[in-house]
């Protein structure tokens, strides 16, 4: 038989009685139930606008592939030729029995006078002969994809003394105007939330970073202060992207730690004059010449290497592996949103730069092919300071939608200690993310 | 940590950030055990009402202190059993001697106590002198032992024993006149 006080305990324990409702009316005035809500507005606000901007610099420049081989795009509007343009006329099927034979020249110049030689059955047009030139178009490789456009006479005549029967392949050839080249990079964050509860709360948390990245060229010797003007002037804007995920533990007393992996890369873009341009183009020549009263059409093609200055435009790509290793101390703004702020270190673990770049001399050369311990450009291994600070919103108890500005600076030299030049990345940008409680 | 528990974290954890949806719903969830608990040592139900009201407030400002250990339901009638106790002390309304004359030491039968609705035995509880009530509701309710219940009341232990006999007395014999009169 059960105790009469444990079947009174049973019953009462457990037992629920009603309350009138107004008992809540009067307790929810006198606790701190967060009511101001401008934080939500501010978070969205701001998440959206970093969204956006994370969206709308995605690939901006070509990231994944490294076009630097390829990368001469030249253009040659204009022709300037301070050597001489020749070409030799073989007209092997006419028989000449006159040993002076008139040429017209598009039937407009009669100075013209060509001498031949019946023992070489060869045609000859005299020096300072002059004739209807045409660049019809640049026979270029592929990689180099110069282009030449057509160009005729006339133009070329006021620039040079043409004589035909010297033919300087070499053209010194006027390019557009020049750019110099840029890198860049970009950095990581964090986010927490604040727990009360005596144990940390632990959570997972990923972020993609949208930068823009800013280069520090410093010179070590005054000798080089031009070369480093010349990389800066070729420099356009640098973009960047990283990509994180976080393991991290928030404390009750508002303060966090974090640490994970990420990814970085800087895309850059270069423009700047490449002095040694190469490629080859095809002439043709079209005349009228008069053999024995009779008028005859002559078409001769010459495709030759043609070398000169053209604008290049090359993208180089910076990438790099570290573990963010952060600290940082989270405040709600209200019950919904939170106001966070990090900072730590990034320990680089891996590196690579690939793509061209101009050295001192105006020689071109290709980063990735150069050995490491011998790349003047490119020191692997180069650790960097972030920071961060972000808004959070609670979507439910666990998820947590993170947004906010991310910067980070190099703490050495990302060109090798032997290089004149010292050169350091660092970037700001926005990011979106989010954080899953654990 | 089971559902519940990890819930009822969950819930106090967004009560700490301010969610109002979070405060109202563990304030459902509990209000009505709280009322029974403070009823049990309150005169009345107006009484009743005001202490649980308190004792919420009291709970809900102070979530800081809550350890994340063990049960917050606990928690919270620690809180609520605790502030009913402060009012008692504060009226002056000691644990009054009563005569175990008073009182036949008589059986019940727990088969037809078993029967019996928590507001019929709630009403003789009210009946109850309010210090047998009181140690009969630390005691036998709540869990206490008595060394805790004379800190808490400042009585000694022997006082607690004896009282706690005769509450228990004093309640059978309630419950069979209850009892008889029905019956």
């Amino acid at each position: 038989m059960r105790k009469f006080e444990d079947i009174l305990r049973d019953k009462l324990y457990e037992a629920k009685s009603d309350f009138p409702d107004s008992i809540w009316d009067d307790i929810k005035n006198e606790i701190p139930i967060e009511k101001s809500k401008p934080g939500n507005a501010l978070w969205i606000g701001f998440f959206l606008f970093s969204f956006a901007f994370v969206i709308l610099t995605i690939n901006k420049y070509p990231t994944w592939k490294v076009e630097t081989p390829a990368a001469p795009s030249a253009e040659l509007n204009a022709v300037e030729y301070d050597g001489f343009i020749s070409s030799i006329h073989d007209i092997q099927n006419i028989s000449y029995n006159n040993p002076t034979v008139a040429i017209n020249v598009d039937n407009q110049s009669k100075v013209n006078i060509a001498e031949s030689s019946s023992s070489s059955n060869t045609f000859l047009p005299s020096e300072g002969a002059t004739s209807k030139v045409t660049i019809l178009k640049a026979s270029v490789p592929k990689r180099t994809m110069l282009d030449i456009p057509q160009v005729d006479q006339t133009k070329m005549r006021n620039l040079v003394d043409f004589n035909p029967l010297e033919f300087n392949a070499v053209q010194p050839l006027t390019v557009k105007k020049k750019r110099l080249p840029i890198l860049n990079s970009s950095k990581e964050e964090v986010y927490c939330e604040i727990h009360q509860g005596a144990k940390p709360e632990y959570y997972l948390g990923s972020r993609h970073i949208s930068s823009y990245a800013f280069n520090s060229l410093r010179a070590k010797s005054e000798g080089l202060n031009e070369y480093t003007k010349s990389r800066l002037r070729s420099e356009s804007k640098k973009y960047s992207f990283s990509d994180e995920i976080n393991f991290g533990a928030s404390f009750r007393n508002g303060y966090f730690a974090e640490i994970g992996v990420r990814y970085d890369q800087i895309n850059e873009k270069f423009n700047y004059k490449d002095y040694n341009a190469s490629g080859s183009a095809t002439f043709i020549n079209n005349d009228t010449i008069s053999i024995g009263g009779n008028p005859e059409a002559i078409s001769d093609t010459i495709i030759t290497d043609v070398a000169g200055v053209r604008e290049v435009v090359n993208h180089n790509k910076f990438r790099k592996i570290s573990i963010p290793v952060s600290i940082g101390y989270e405040f709600p703004l209200n019950k919904k949103v939170t106001v966070a702020g990090k900072a730590g270190l990034l320990v680089n673990v891996w590196s690579k730069y690939e793509g061209k770049m101009f050295d001192e001399s105006g020689a071109i050369a290709d980063i990735g092919e150069i050995q490491k311990s011998r790349n003047p450009f490119f020191r692997s291994l180069v650790h960097s300071a972030t920071a961060s600070v972000y808004l959070q919103y609670n979507v439910n108890n666990n998820l947590q939608l993170i947004s906010g500005l991310n910067g980070y600076k190099n703490l050495g030299s990302t060109s090798h200690e032997f290089y004149g030049v010292e050169q350091k990345y660092s970037s700001l940008g926005l990011f979106v993310g989010a954080k899953y409680l654990l | 940590m089971n559902l519940k528990t990890k819930q009822e974290y969950d819930l106090v954890r967004a009560c700490l950030k301010g969610q109002e949806v979070a405060f109202k719903t563990l304030f459902e969830l509990f209000a009505p055990k709280m009322m029974m608990v403070c009823q049990r040592y309150a005169i009345d139900r107006h009484e009743a009402e005001d202490w649980m009201q308190e004792g919420f407030i009291k709970a809900f400002n102070n979530l800081g202190s809550f350890k994340f250990q063990g049960s917050f339901e606990g928690w919270v009638r620690k809180i609520m059993v605790n502030t009913a106790l402060k009012h008692l002390n504060k009226a002056s309304r000691r644990i009054e001697k009563v005569e175990l004359d008073h009182f036949l030491d008589v059986g019940l039968n727990s088969q037809v106590l078993s029967n019996l609705a928590v507001e019929e035995i709630l009403k003789v509880l009210e009946e109850l002198p309010e210090g047998y009530r009181t140690i009969f509701n630390l005691n036998v309710v709540e869990g206490y032992n008595h060394k805790e219940i004379s800190e808490k009341l400042g009585i000694t232990e022997s006082t607690s024993r004896s009282q706690l006999v005769k509450a228990k007395r004093a309640l059978k014999n309630k419950l069979i006149k209850l009892l008889k009169l029905a019956g």
